[in-house]
């Protein structure tokens, strides 16, 4: 092809004329340009402006999404005026994006923990994936699932509707769940090089469980006997077991940390020898130094006792405490001292605290379990001064009352002194817990490396990469910056350190924090927006009795039951966009740097429309970019989708503004895939919605003969989803892409079972075997070979099929074996052998795009083909082609066809028999030259006897009509027809042969005329080949005589419809949900059944093994245009035993030697098809070889004569799944998942 | 006998025209008077105008109430003697000859108005008796398609849609594509505020667009036509569906036309009323009943137009130029005009204009000859302040460059545009920024959606002038303006989106005192933004009757009664109630006197 050049930022390119610029840019990767409208599956559009490059000569930007090549161009794709226009353009976008990229509690959360994942995981059951998630951020999920403050839950939506997630307490229960602690966490190969850690409490744990994990050799010096700082020595067990920080610093040295214990800074080891040894020091020593209550003679008198001196005292050893015990403070350390004395012997125990209950910082529920235990609680009362004994021992406190005056700087009310209301409250013990400070004068005494320290006696640091003064010393936690405070901060501080550590040993910067949206920005959405959404009260923590604490140190809060926290996770909103990974538009904005408030102005907020079964589109996010409805109208013949109103009221609305589910919305859900920025997203048939990694593994789809390509992202087990391959213009039907829906909530066989009389009972594999196998010798002894079958569904894989064919002929003697659907279709096998010398497409779908003429026939593509139903659209609208579409019903193609063709059910093979007579009584089909085509006499000789009128008679299509189609066909140079062979509603017979004598008739005249035969059963091509038929072996060869039963598919159905099938081995079919084929097991003796789900057939078989789908198993199947299509397991199949090694297995029982891997069995069946040559086996068989039909056959006297063919039941659970959503509409399926 | 016309064009009707009209009737019948009507013949501001016409002499009286019709058919028609305080213009022999507005008309030269006000415009034959399809017999008969071209190319005919490209060029392009089917467009969508000129002319002479959209066809090689009408033209869409049906009787349109076996159809598409659908491939999108959205360029409509066929898009100005050029050729088209843009433009005059109306001139008459020479100057002899051209695309032109030719090349160099014709004139109680977001309002309700720019940039742009009336601008506001406008021109799909900023950016070229004066003063010098301005009691006109003083919701007005009442300035909080109880005009607003922050 004749080439341009061009220039791009100072390069010559050769492009192609056609091209646009950014496709030029693309193929030669000369830049990246940002794009969000465009896609290259569609024509360009030209709507975001994000692509926009300079063309010299132009005053303004192009888009080059847009713009054409042509010679002598020159275009500059970056620079600093373009970059300006793409921030600004995303800016604009930004400012009416009235979204939430992550959830607030994952915002609200220090730590960023992604919450509205894990719950969804917890959902999901998978606690092992949900803690692992967890720790991606915060290594002590277990500890905090006791005593965080839960900032998450202070901020979750939910509050606006009722009351917040329990989001810790479910935090909690995963990590109570067993296995979450089991493995060895994935640590990266060492680098080689240590970091020093002063403090073994979560801030330094955190900091050593990052660092060890991406490779550093991290190393904590611990003062105290045991890791866990503050969390061991300053939280009582009752509240956090020891056994539960053991289990996490466990796993945390797992990951690489070592643990010194034991070893105190600044006395046993300097800080100087650390900065030696390590290459970077963190410093998190906490703040355990307890303030005193600023009253004379507190230090020196006996029973007096620091609160948090005092956990730390009864951590390891809780000897009893007598008398009254005062607490002072108001936090959770008072609280935590005056339940621990309670626990430990004092007959009283008061809490003092100079404002109101109401102000105390102590989490809530604590002060209520405090109360509940009988401790005391004085509002408004502060210490003043100390009353001693005689002996200089504590008699009392001497205490002030206290009022509430103006608020202070933290807007609480500052308690003021009430003037001359001081008393005495005697105690035995008094413990201020008003606070505490670092204590650095041992850890710093005397060293080079010492670094600045604040007038709060805190580390000075830049709290955005946590640096000290000094190179290379890092600090955190309590003691850095504003001092004490909460342990999620602690845990936050340490991974910010350890993120900044790791940046500064690479010599790196340290990665900024994503680019996020969210609702906040504007305004919390509240009661308002949320108000629709029921109220479902939160579940309460479980507690033990307060009789059941006296005395003793067993944990209060006991956790949730299952029940609990899936009622939780249920009540999670899921605020965050699903889409934050691969959001472009989030994306670009990192990238461009833009400014989320440079453009805020008005925001349009919108309602998020559920009401779709499979779609939920949130116009919120929607950015205009046309992408779903230009991808609808390649889809459907009109789109469902379109703009409504003007300018900034523009919006993308379903057609007429109605609820997409009332549109002509056939939820393919293509539209998610076009959608650049997630506001059009799938709902799933699990439960809970997060933006969670998945695995992706590729596959194919089963479902119909075209076997598109498809991914299945892997969630978790049980929770998986499918999408469409990801190769530009690959699309996906909805039931290709819905189906896990299928697979997921349909009960499912999980272990073999066995029937006798109505009592169903499991029993092992080898069991199940043996049964069957005996089950079906004995009836081959008592009536012989030919009374047993093997019946299976032709969507199993070739493979399966393979050895269904030879475990009846080798393994039972018997010929009988075939697919119950197929013999009722009335389909004879090889239909068209005696047409074409084989049986199968005589061209690709490629011949579709190149058809001026394409004819429907027996089938209506959008309902059951909607791929080829894309590519017959485009051929029409854009190429050109002319579309004739037959059916007794309407066709949903009906407004693209050129012509409608109705005839009544089963004439359509007569119909189009009368219109190749008109065109051979025309002349268009000479007489001679039929005459000399092979079976050219006996055609002609078979002349169609009907008039025009008589054709109108018997056919009920208008004469016009016919000869309107007739004169199409006349004028055209490339046909294809498009036709179902087993496609029951509207058979004719005879029609498959009659349009091969067209497609004949049409080569020998020198137009290039076609047949594809997409089967509606995925496997329906690899039938014959593999050899599960009565009339062909695998290979395609013909069966010898020696063997007992039918010889064709008439024959086994009516052996199956007189009874003489004594036994029978059904393979995914289900005849017995339907009385029609029920009826045919009459007589039936022993049914063996394997299926993927319970079936009435499973339910009345004798023995049942359960079965794999298409994507839980290896596998191939032939698609319809005779490629063979190869399956991977892409999920795991929950019997742990797939459908071909069930089949191995039974063959095993009835002596037959298969296998023994999938690969051999594989490899057999090729060369077995491959060793038996006969006509265009390359049309059937991946033999290498180009496919292409010579055009050459016998033309065939075709059996016509009017006969309706029955509307055949669906045979399986998936083509029942298929039909039934064509009966009933998209409602029916509506998924139970809230979202 | 007399022939007696009334002026009923959509101007004149909604003067009352129609009542004029129906008690003229009830006089003239059983006489051998005639009574007809006819089109805009510009003078708006006179409306309903009447005309008398005996022989070669013409009569026209302006505002006929039923009343002064009476009076006028009596003692003109009846009686013989003309009433000279009515006469607007008069005319004998082709030449003025008095009237008080003769110098509105008399300094005019006309083309496209060559019919308007003189015929019926649902007449055909009175049409084909001023020579109408004289010039379509002589494309059909008398020279070839390349000839038509070329006569076009001669004349120097531009585009008077606005961007003035040359129209023998255009359709050129088309007629170089083959194609079994190509269309002829007349784009009849004007939506510029204040624009009426192609309304006139269809509702004046729709035969003459009819004849251009013919010749065009045989030029190109196209045998259908779409006039896009918006439907809030309903009288235009009636003159034309008669016009056509005239034209379809008589065999001027279908087939084989004056034999010469090229056949030609028309049909009229009424748009929703969308501006953008005035953007040619919006339009073409409109017709094929798709939103009408703007597509790429390229493909060109030449190439691939309305059905992705070869379309050649004209507005009805244009089109209606088309028959007087092919009659009296292109040489005599270049006598008008300048250079490089021949021939006359109609301009539509409105705002605060004294005479407001249609007027056709040569191109390069200055914008005050336009103004002042013909529209009379400002309305009550206000100071003249700016003109804004070429609508909500275009810009203000100020009064000090009222000496700049109107043409294609000096009006763009003022920041603002040719446009279509519109000048909406403004005094000096206009505020200039409450106008351009008047103008930046319109374009935000107006655009498709389609361009992030256009769709968000323009309402924060529009916010941000929003603001600046309320008196909450800050400084860097004029530079977030000028800033976003420009990106704004420079990245979006269509001309909708590319000048949408152009009110705001000449309007701060040109103001940006003004500008500044709201945004640190909080003061609106032309006393429009209420906000922004201080109310005060003009003492004379004030009859201190006290209503205002009751209606205010603050008690800042004082006064003794029958004596002149005073607003206190520090209490009013610019309700503006006061204004509106007040019967005698007494009250006005000035710009905030506030001391510079």
């Amino acid at each position: 092809m004749k080439t341009i050049t061009i220039e791009i930022n100072g390069k010559e390119i050769e492009a192609r004329p056609g091209q646009t610029v950014l496709e030029v840019v693309e193929e030669h990767k000369l830049d990246t340009i940002p794009t969000l409208c465009h896609s290259p599956n569609l024509k360009p559009y030209a709507s975001c402006f994000l692509c926009v490059v300079e063309l010299e000569g132009k005053p303004n930007l192009v888009p080059s999404c847009a713009t054409p090549v042509f010679p002598g161009m020159k275009v500059v794709t970056r620079n600093e005026r373009i970059e300006k226009s793409r921030r600004t353009a995303l800016e604009l976008l930004l400012s009416n994006h009235y979204a939430d990229c992550v959830s607030p509690c994952m915002e609200g959360c220090p730590a960023g923990v992604d919450v509205q994942g894990y719950l969804a995981l917890a959902n999901m059951g998978d606690f092992k994936k949900a803690a692992d998630l967890i720790r991606e951020t915060n290594p002590l999920p277990g500890i905090c699932g006791r005593v965080c403050v839960r900032k998450c839950e202070v901020v979750c939506r939910r509050i606006d509707v009722d009351t917040s997630v329990a989001i810790n307490d479910v935090k909690r229960y995963i990590t109570d769940s067993p296995g979450v602690y089991d493995d060895d966490p994935v640590r990266e190969p060492s680098r080689g090089q240590s970091v020093g850690i002063v403090g073994g409490g979560p801030a330094g744990l955190t900091a050593a469980w990052f660092l060890g994990k991406w490779g550093w050799d991290p190393v904590i010096y611990e003062s105290l006997p045991k890791a866990g700082g503050m969390l061991r020595y300053g939280i009582p067990k009752y509240r956090l077991p020891w056994e539960e920080i053991d289990k996490e610093v466990d796993y945390i040295r797992r990951a690489g940390a070592e643990i010194k214990c034991g070893v105190e800074v600044g006395v046993d080891i300097t800080l100087d020898d650390l900065m030696e040894q390590h290459g970077a020091v963190f410093l998190g020593p906490g703040a355990m130094e307890g303030k005193g209550m600023m009253v004379e003679g507190e230090k020196d008198t006996p029973g007096v006792v620091i609160g948090v001196d005092y956990l730390l005292e009864k951590a390891d050893n809780p000897t009893p405490t007598e008398g009254t015990v005062i607490v002072i403070g108001g936090g959770n350390t008072a609280v935590d001292v005056a339940r621990q004395a309670w626990r430990v012997g004092a007959e009283k125990v008061i809490v003092i605290y100079r404002r109101t209950r109401a102000q105390m910082p102590a989490d809530p529920q604590e002060i209520e379990d405090m109360l509940e235990e009988g401790v005391q609680l004085l509002e408004l009362v502060a210490p003043v001064g100390i009353v001693k004994k005689e002996d200089g021992s504590l008699k009392a406190l001497k205490c002030i009352r206290m009022v509430l005056g103006e608020p202070d700087a933290s807007g609480r009310r500052r308690p003021v002194p009430q003037e001359g209301s001081e008393f005495d409250l005697p105690c035995d013990w008094a413990m201020p817990s008003i606070g505490q400070m670092p204590f650095l004068t041992r850890l710093l005494k005397g060293s080079k490396h010492a670094p600045k320290v604040s007038r709060w006696s805190t580390f000075d640091i830049d709290t955005t990469t946590m640096k000290t003064s000094i190179d290379g010393l890092f600090a955190g936690g309590d003691a850095a910056d504003d001092g004490p405070t909460v342990v999620i901060d602690a845990i936050a501080d340490g991974q910010k350190a350890a993120k900044a550590i790791h940046a500064y040993l690479l010599g790196e910067e340290i990665p900024a924090k994503p680019f996020i949206v969210t609702k906040e920005f504007w305004e919390r959405p509240g009661q308002k927006e949320l108000g629709d959404i029921p109220e479902s009260p939160r579940r309460k923590m479980h507690h033990i009795s307060v009789a059941d604490r006296v005395g003793n140190f067993n944990e209060v809060a006991t956790g949730y039951e299952f029940e609990d926290m899936t009622h939780e996770c249920d009540r999670c909103l899921s605020c965050g966009c699903l889409a934050f990974d691969w959001c472009d538009l989030r994306l670009y904005s990192e990238e461009y740097g833009a400014d989320l408030g440079h453009y805020k102005g008005k925001v349009r907020k919108h309602k998020v429309d559920e009401r779709h079964p499979y779609l939920v589109y949130d116009p919120n996010k929607c950015i205009l970019c046309a992408r779903c409805i230009r991808t609808c109208e390649k889809v459907l013949p009109i789109s469902a989708l379109g703009l409504i109103n003007r300018g900034f009221k523009t919006e993308m609305r379903p057609a007429m503004n109605d609820p997409l589910v009332d549109t002509s919305c056939i939820a393919c859900g293509n539209c998610i895939d076009a959608c650049p920025t997630g506001a059009i997203l799938p709902k799933f048939a699990y439960k809970s919605r997060a933006a969670l990694a998945a695995k992706p593994e590729q596959s194919h789809c089963a479902l119909c003969s075209i076997a598109c390509p498809i991914t299945v992202n892997t969630i978790s087990e049980g929770g998986y989803y499918i999408g469409p391959s990801g190769v530009a213009g690959d699309y996906l039907c909805h039931d290709g892409r819905f189906c896990a829906e299928l697979f997921i909530k349909s009960t499912r066989l999980v272990e073999p079972q066995k029937r006798e009389g109505m009592v169903h009972s499991p029993l092992g594999h080898k069991e199940a075997y043996e049964l069957a196998a005996k089950g079906l010798k004995t009836a081959v002894e008592q009536y012989g070979p030919e009374s047993v079958a093997v019946f299976l569904y032709p969507d199993l894989s070739n493979e399966e099929m393979y050895l269904a064919g030879r475990l009846a002929r080798e393994g039972l003697g018997t010929n009988n074996v075939g697919s119950i659907a197929l013999l009722e279709t009335g389909v004879c096998s090889g239909v068209l052998d005696s047409s074409f010398g084989f049986t199968a497409s005589t061209a690709d779908r490629s011949a579709i795009r190149d058809a001026d003429l394409i004819i429907c026939n027996n089938l209506d593509p959008q309902d059951e083909l909607l791929i080829l139903s894309m590519e017959i659209i485009d051929a029409v609208k854009d190429g050109g082609a002319q579309l004739i579409v037959t059916g007794s019903a309407k066709n949903s193609l009906d407004d693209v066809a050129t012509l409608s063709l109705d005839p009544m059910r089963g004439r359509a093979a007569l119909m189009w028999n009368g219109l190749i007579q008109r065109l051979i009584d025309e002349d268009f089909f000479a007489r001679d030259a039929i005459a000399e085509m092979d079976g050219g006499e006996a055609f002609l000789a078979d002349a169609n006897p009907y008039d025009s009128s008589q054709m109108e008679m018997v056919t009920g299509v208008a004469a016009k009509k016919i000869e309107a189609a007739a004169s199409m066909v006349a004028k055209a140079h490339k046909v294809v027809v498009i036709q179902s062979p087993d496609r029951s509603h509207d058979m004719a017979p005879g029609d498959v042969q009659v349009m091969a004598n067209l497609a004949l008739l049409l080569r020998n005249r020198g137009v290039r005329g076609d047949l594809i035969l997409p089967s509606l059963a995925a496997n329906g091509a690899g039938v014959e080949v593999s050899g599960a038929d009565p009339v062909f072996q695998a290979g395609r060869v013909p069966v010898s005589n020696g063997i007992a039963g039918a010889r064709s598919r008439k024959e086994l159905l009516s052996m199956l419809k007189e009874g003489q099938i004594k036994a029978a081995l059904i393979l995914g079919e289900d005849p017995m949900a339907t009385d029609r084929t029920a009826s045919y097991f009459g007589a039936i003796e022993f049914l063996a059944a394997v299926d993927w789900a319970q079936t009435e057939t499973t339910q009345f078989a004798d023995v049942a093994i359960p079965g794999s789908t298409f994507l839980e198993s290896e596998g191939s199947r032939c698609n319809f245009q005779g490629e063979v299509v190869s399956f991977n397991a892409a999920v795991e199949t929950p019997s742990g035993v797939k459908s071909w090694e069930v089949l191995v297995g039974l063959a095993a029982e009835l002596g037959l030697s298969v296998g023994p891997d999938f690969d051999a069995i594989s490899a057999e069946l090729d060369q077995t098809v491959r060793d038996n040559p006969k006509n265009a086996l390359d049309l059937m068989w991946n033999t290498g070889q180009d496919r292409s039909w010579d055009g050459t056959g016998s033309l065939v006297v075709a059996d016509v004569e009017a006969q309706a063919a029955p509307v055949l039941p669906a045979y399986s659970v998936t083509s029942r799944y298929r039909s039934e959503k064509l009966k009933v509409g998209l409602q029916h399926y509506r998924v139970g998942a809230r979202i | 006998m007399s022939m007696i016309l009334v002026g009923m064009s959509t101007c004149g009707m909604s003067a009352g025209a129609k009542d004029t009209y129906k008690s003229l009737e009830a006089l003239v019948e059983g006489s051998d008077n005639e009574l007809t009507f006819t089109g805009c013949i510009g003078m708006c501001f006179k409306e309903p105008l009447v005309e008398i016409r005996e022989g070669e002499r013409r009569t026209i009286y302006g505002h006929v109430d039923k009343k002064r019709a009476k009076e006028i058919y009596e003692t003109h028609v009846v009686g013989g003697e003309e009433l000279p305080d009515y006469i607007v213009y008069q005319e004998d022999g082709g030449k003025a000859c008095g009237g008080s507005e003769q110098q509105f008309l008399e300094r005019q030269e006309r083309i496209v108005l060559r019919n308007c006000g003189l015929i019926n415009p649902e007449s055909l034959e009175q049409y084909e008796n001023r020579g109408g399809y004289q010039a379509t017999r002589k494309a059909l008969l008398e020279i070839s398609p390349e000839e038509i071209i070329s006569e076009l190319k001669d004349s120097g005919l531009r585009g008077r849609g606005g961007a003035g490209f040359p129209t023998g060029l255009k359709w050129s392009f088309c007629a170089g594509y083959e194609s079994d089917v190509k269309y002829v467009v007349c784009n009849a969508d004007e939506g510029d505020p204040g624009a009426f000129m192609d309304r006139s002319v269809l509702e004046g002479d729709p035969h003459a667009v009819l004849e251009g959209m013919i010749i065009c066809g045989k030029a190109i090689g196209a045998a259908f036509g779409y006039i896009y009408c918006r439907a809030e033209y309903p009288l235009a869409i009636h003159r034309l569906q008669v016009a056509i049906a005239d034209a379809v009787a008589k065999g001027y349109l279908g087939e084989n036309i004056f034999g010469s076996g090229f056949s030609f159809d028309i049909k009229i598409k009424q748009g929703a009323g969308a501006f953008v659908c005035g953007e040619e491939t919006a339009l073409f999108a409109s017709i094929e009943g798709e939103r009408g959205m703007p597509r790429i360029r390229p493909p060109f409509p030449a190439e691939k137009g309305v059905f992705g066929k070869p379309t050649n898009n004209n507005n009805v100005e244009t089109f209606a130029n088309v028959p007087w050029i092919i009659s009296n050729g292109g040489q005599a088209y270049r006598k008008y005009g300048t250079e490089k843009s021949p021939g006359t433009k109609v301009f539509a005059l409105a705002g605060k204009i004294a005479k407001g109306g249609l007027a056709e001139v040569s191109m390069g008459r200055t914008i005050e000859d336009i103004l002042f020479g013909i529209g009379g100057g400002i309305k009550e002899g206000r100071e003249f302040k700016a003109v804004q051209m070429g609508g909500p695309s275009g810009g203000c032109i100020p009064a000090d460059l009222k000496h700049t030719p109107v043409d294609f090349e000096n009006i763009p160099k003022t920041g603002a545009i040719m446009g279509s014709g519109g000048m909406v004139v403004m005094d000096d109680r206009t505020c200039m920024v409450d106008m351009a977001r008047f103008f930046l309002d319109f374009t935000q309700d107006e655009s498709c959606g389609k361009c992030t720019f256009c769709r968000i940039g323009t309402l924060r742009m529009l916010e941000t002038l929003e603001r600046i009336t309320r008196g909450e601008g800050e400084v860097e506001d004029t530079d977030m303006l000028a800033e976003l406008g420009e990106q704004i021109k420079q990245a979006s799909l269509c001309g909708l989106g590319q000048t949408a900023p152009n009110p705001v950016l000449s309007t701060m070229r040109y103001y940006m005192d003004e500008f500044l004066a709201h945004i640190k003063h909080k003061s609106c010098p032309a006393g429009s933004c209420q906000a922004l301005v201080d109310f005060i009691i003009i003492e004379e006109k004030c009859t201190g009757c006290g209503v205002c003083a009751k209606d205010c919701p603050v008690d800042a007005i004082s006064g003794i009664k029958k004596q002149p009442y005073i607003i206190d300035i520090e209490a009013c909080v610019q309700c503006g109630k006061c204004m509106t109880s007040c019967a005698f005009d007494a009250i006005y607003t000035v710009g905030k006197k506030v001391a510079a922050s």
